[in-house]
């Protein structure tokens, strides 16, 4: 007989105490003649049982299948099913608790997957090539620029000129290849309607350094990067099948753009998508791609357009490759200082959105941990409540293991019914944030994918068994002993604490949220009730290209564009039609010199003006008062005195006591002032107005006309209309936008309205998750007082104080909350100053209106529980114990 | 379809050896350990968690005490615990047994068994 072994020993020490004093020596005996690995299996399945095992009653009904000894393996189901039936039951009996707990789970689970799914799209999604951390892009820096206020964030963006690139191509020794692109853009014909697109144009690296393969036909070839080849295109897939429903015969069609044709040699994959970045970057998807040398413009040194990316050869760094990039990159002219840098392009990227969104994901999981928190206050609540309940089941012979496996499945099903309503929740509001959301890169390509529904699913039952197993183990560690007696009622005071502690950091949390949500509202409010100068509603605008290549001559074009004038004034519902050459409100500022008749400087460089060619009618159609004077009118044509009208600030800017009529600006012609028009703010809503000086468009008739029409009738009903307008007079005529000027504005705000969109959406869900941690603190604590309760009611309190006694906790834990959160929300809401538009962050009215509301919903989501306080009889608490 | 853990006072296998062992003699740990195996001619093997624990559970539902009184007349060790059926789990044992009793005729009748008339 051999020895125990050492394995043996320790296995013993695996069993209950009680078991091995009880049994000890026999089981040693026995464990001799048996070998390790079975004494193993044995004890790894008998000790757990002997540990839950603990209450009376005959525990030898099987509960699921030994591996030795069982031939009927049904039994786990058996009782699983069993389980769940009792579980539903349980639940159904406790609608209330049932509901609070799975919108709670829902909610949190929803808003953490939806923003989870946005974030994964944009940035956690692998970029539509090949391998990006291996792919760079280089840019040559100019550092006398960041002294010149309008170069000065380009100064490190400077793109590379084409011999820069073939210097760089032949020489470098660290990069797989190298490649160049850029975008232009183009009067697209041939494919629908005519339309003007951004076009890509690439070299024939570009490809095969992404690692991207057209699904159709082929890439660039090499003699295409070359000017004098035959001009050709690659079609990006969403172009392909909108245009022509997924042909695969359209290889060898030709498109035309701005008239020339290029032949249609290959189909780009799905979903690739490769933007230049930097200044003349641009988020636009590009619908089809030339090569090169199909692209006309200048190949010399000093004309810096494009965009250069390689990718690194494996091993190789960034580090080690830029020297190189350095050396063969710029001219040999270059001035000192000039330099390059290389850049991992992923990093771009993503860039600048990095950190708010994953900020974005830290809130949200935030809001998931504060409902699962909350979940699990509600079910020590509902535990309390059911103490005896179950012990006097454990009294009358349910196993304590039993009853755990119960509250586990119970506490299973309410985090699958939890994920399930998350998930949903989570798909429509993917859908919602999308619908908002400011052009972020890749944005359309965010889904609620799989592995986001595992995750909030995984979530779910996670959080089922995680709170399910808090209660649970309390039960078992306590006894049911205990349970019946007193020391489950007496520890009330004790955890009480903690959970009003929680309950506090919920709500200064929840106030923090709102604060920033209620500011950020505020803030847009005050950007949308800006008045823009001009009458918005009511206002359409379609933008028209008139090419010089079907136009050549001013005149030409101004004559075509006053016969689409008076074609869209006929249009039935068009009160007025007019057009400009820049649209107020959305053009960037410039600089004009100008010199002013009778004044001793000659020339005046005047910042922060605009220069704006207008069609007769255009004040009275646009709404924009005119202060003196008049307008532009159908006259004041080429030919006749030239005259210009000018913007209040020009007038005040340099007629400041006088009135500007008739004076003569001296601009190429000399121009006589005609009218003073009342000013209009530009893009951005919040920057000064600027000077404008608004002159005929027929002076000077640029390629590119914003037609605007003034309309009673609903406006987007018009637009097929106005276009037919305009294609009356000349069906090539490009199109590329139509649009009303109120969407145009409320575009323009489209940051803003996400971001206070966001806000209020988190800090709604996160009060509605307070409110339920309230009202589960406020059970819990009134369910373990109700003896407390009983005996003041049967000493003559009344229902009333003890309510009060109840709310008591609450009204403490919301104070608290109310405190900290606005000391949170001073502090936080200094972050988001520099998004706020003519608020102070610190804004009495809204800090108090919050807090006075955040205190309410305390109070209310407190009451209903509270009222148990009041209604307990005093009989049966004491009877019960 | 009536479910085995539906069936009272269902027993779980080892609780039926170690009874079905005491149901003619009572015995100590090692001695059910010994006869089960032997019985089953080494199908069924006991580790010593198993045994006890379910000794232990069974002890608790009143099926089987410790043997009052002078040990085993074959002069073993003193010490050694003696187990014995009670009339309560005999009245357990019979009703488990009683049971697989109606699932052989059963099988028998569905073919699945070798009746004993060697049909």
């Amino acid at each position: 007989m051999k020895g125990t072994s050492l394995v043996a020993r320790i296995l013993f020490f695996l069993y209950p105490p009680s078991f091995r004093k009880e049994y000890g020596r026999e089981w040693l005996e026995l464990a001799r003649l048996r070998s390790t690995s079975f004494l193993l299996k044995d004890t790894l399945r008998m000790a757990p049982r002997l540990w839950l095992d603990g209450g009376t009653g005959p525990a030898v009904r099987k509960i699921s299948p030994r591996v030795s000894l069982d031939p009927f393996r049904a039994s786990a189901m058996e009782t699983l099913s069993q389980d769940i039936r009792f579980g539903l039951r349980t639940l159904r009996k406790r609608p209330l608790f049932a509901l609070m707990s799975v919108a709670t789970l829902g909610l949190g689970i929803g808003a953490a997957t939806a923003i989870f799914s946005v974030v994964e799209g944009v940035i956690l999604r692998p970029l539509p090539y090949e391998r990006p951390e291996e792919v760079v892009s280089a840019w040559q820096t100019y550092p006398e620029w960041q002294e010149e206020p309008s170069l000065a964030h380009m100064w490190d963006w400077g793109y590379l000129a084409y011999p820069g690139y073939e210097r760089w191509r032949e020489g470098q020794t660290h990069f797989q290849d190298v490649a160049i692109h850029a975008t232009t853009v183009r009067n697209l014909s041939g494919a629908g309607d005519p339309e003007r697109i951004t076009v890509g144009i690439a070299s024939s690296s570009l490809f095969p350094v992404l690692g991207v393969q057209p699904i159709l036909g082929r890439a660039f070839t090499a003699e295409e990067d070359e000017p004098g080849t035959v001009p050709v295109a690659l079609l990006s897939y969403d172009f392909w099948r909108e245009s022509s429903g997924g042909d695969e015969s359209v290889l060898g069609t030709a498109i035309r753009l701005n008239e020339d044709p290029f032949t249609v040699v290959g189909v780009l994959p799905p979903g690739f998508e490769f933007r230049v970045m930097g200044f003349m970057g641009s988020t636009v998807e590009k619908p089809v791609w030339i090569p090169v040398g199909a692209d006309g413009r200048q190949r010399r040194e000093g004309s810096h357009s494009y965009e250069a990316v390689g990718r690194l050869l494996p091993g190789a760094t960034l580090e080690q490759a830029t020297p190189e990039a350095r050396n063969l990159i710029p001219a040999a002219d270059e001035e000192e200082g000039h330099s390059v840098r290389l850049v991992s392009r992923k990093a771009l990227e993503a860039g600048d959105l990095q950190t708010p969104l994953f900020l974005l994901l830290g809130a949200s999981v935030v809001l998931l941990l504060i409902a699962c928190g909350n979940v699990a206050s509600l079910l020590m609540g509902e535990l309390a409540r059911r103490t005896h309940e179950m012990a006097t089941r454990t009294a009358l012979g349910a196993g304590r293991r039993r009853i755990v496996r119960q509250l586990l499945t119970e506490s299973v099903i309410l985090g699958l019914a939890g994920s399930g309503l998350g998930v949903l929740l989570a798909i429509w509001g993917t859908k919602a944030l999308l619908s908002l959301a400011p052009a972020l890169p890749r944005i359309g390509q965010v889904q609620v994918n799989p592995a986001v529904l595992s995750f909030g699913m995984g979530l779910g039952v996670l959080t089922g068994l995680l709170f399910g197993l808090a209660p649970a183990w309390a039960l078992i560690r306590r006894g049911s002993r205990e349970s019946l007696g007193m020391g489950w009622r007496s520890r009330g005071r004790r955890d009480s604490g903690f959970h009003g502690g929680v309950i506090s950091v919920e709500l200064a949390l929840t106030l923090i949220l709102l604060v920033s949500g209620a500011l950020l509202t505020r803030s847009l409010g005050n950007l949308m009730a800006l008045d823009t100068g001009f009458a918005q509603d009511g206002l359409i605008m379609a933008r028209a290209y008139l090419p010089s290549y079907r136009y050549a001559e001013s005149a030409e074009r101004g004559a075509q564009v006053g016969r689409m004038q008076l074609a869209l004034a006929s249009v039935p519902g068009v009160r007025t039609a007019s057009g400009t050459s820049s649209l107020p409100f959305f053009n960037a500022p410039g600089s004009l010199s100008y010199g002013i008749e009778g004044r001793p400087e000659a020339e005046v460089l005047s910042p922060h003006t605009s220069l704006r060619l207008v069609l007769p009618g255009f004040f009275e159609t646009m709404g924009i008062r005119i202060l003196e004077g008049r307008g532009i009118l159908d006259t004041d044509r080429a030919g006749g005195q030239p005259v210009a009208v000018i913007s209040e600030t020009m007038a005040r800017r340099h007629w400041p006591d006088e009135s500007p009529l008739g004076a003569r600006i001296l601009f190429g012609d000399t121009l006589e002032v005609v009218g003073v028009a009342a000013d209009v703010l530009h893009e951005s809503l919040d920057a000064e107005p600027l000077a404008t000086m608004y002159l005929p468009f027929h002076r000077e008739a640029g390629t590119s006309i914003n037609f605007l029409v003034r309309t009673d009738m609903d406006p987007e009903a018009l637009f097929p209309s106005i276009r037919e307008a305009i294609w009356s007079v000349d069906g090539e005529t490009p199109i590329s936008r139509v649009a009303t000027l109120p969407s145009l504005i409320r575009n323009s705000a489209r940051d803003e309205r996400f971001r206070a969109i966001l806000m209020v959406v988190f800090a709604l869900c996160a009060a509605l998750l307070a409110g339920a941690g309230v009202f589960g603190v406020t059970s819990r604590s009134v369910a373990q007082r109700s003896k407390e309760m009983g005996i003041r009611k049967a000493l003559g309190a009344q229902p009333a104080g003890l309510v009060k006694l109840a709310l008591s906790g609450a009204l403490r834990a919301g104070l608290v909350g109310v405190a900290m959160g606005l000391l949170g929300a001073f502090w936080a809401s200094r972050l988001l100053a520099r998004y706020l538009f003519e608020l102070q962050p610190w804004d009495p009215p809204i800090y108090a209106a919050v807090a006075g509301a955040l205190l309410a919903l305390a109070l209310a989501a407190s009451y209903i529980p509270a009222r148990r306080a009041g209604r307990v009889p005093p009989m049966e608490v004491l009877r019960e114990e | 379809m009536a479910r085995r853990s539906d069936w009272p006072d269902s027993l779980t296998p080892a609780a039926f050896q170690i009874l079905m062992a005491l149901a003619d003699e009572d015995r100590h740990g090692l001695g059910i350990v010994e006869e089960v195996e032997t019985r089953t001619r080494g199908e069924v093997t006991l580790g010593p968690g198993t045994l006890y624990g379910t000794i232990k559970r069974l002890r608790e539902a009143g099926f089987i005490l410790e043997a009052p009184g002078a040990p085993h007349p074959s002069g073993e060790d003193p010490r050694r615990r003696y187990y014995h059926i009670t009339p309560t789990g005999r009245e357990a044992l019979t009703r488990e047994a009683r049971q697989m009793e109606i699932m052989v005729h059963v099988a028998r009748a569905k073919a699945i068994l070798d009746s004993a008339e060697g049909r």
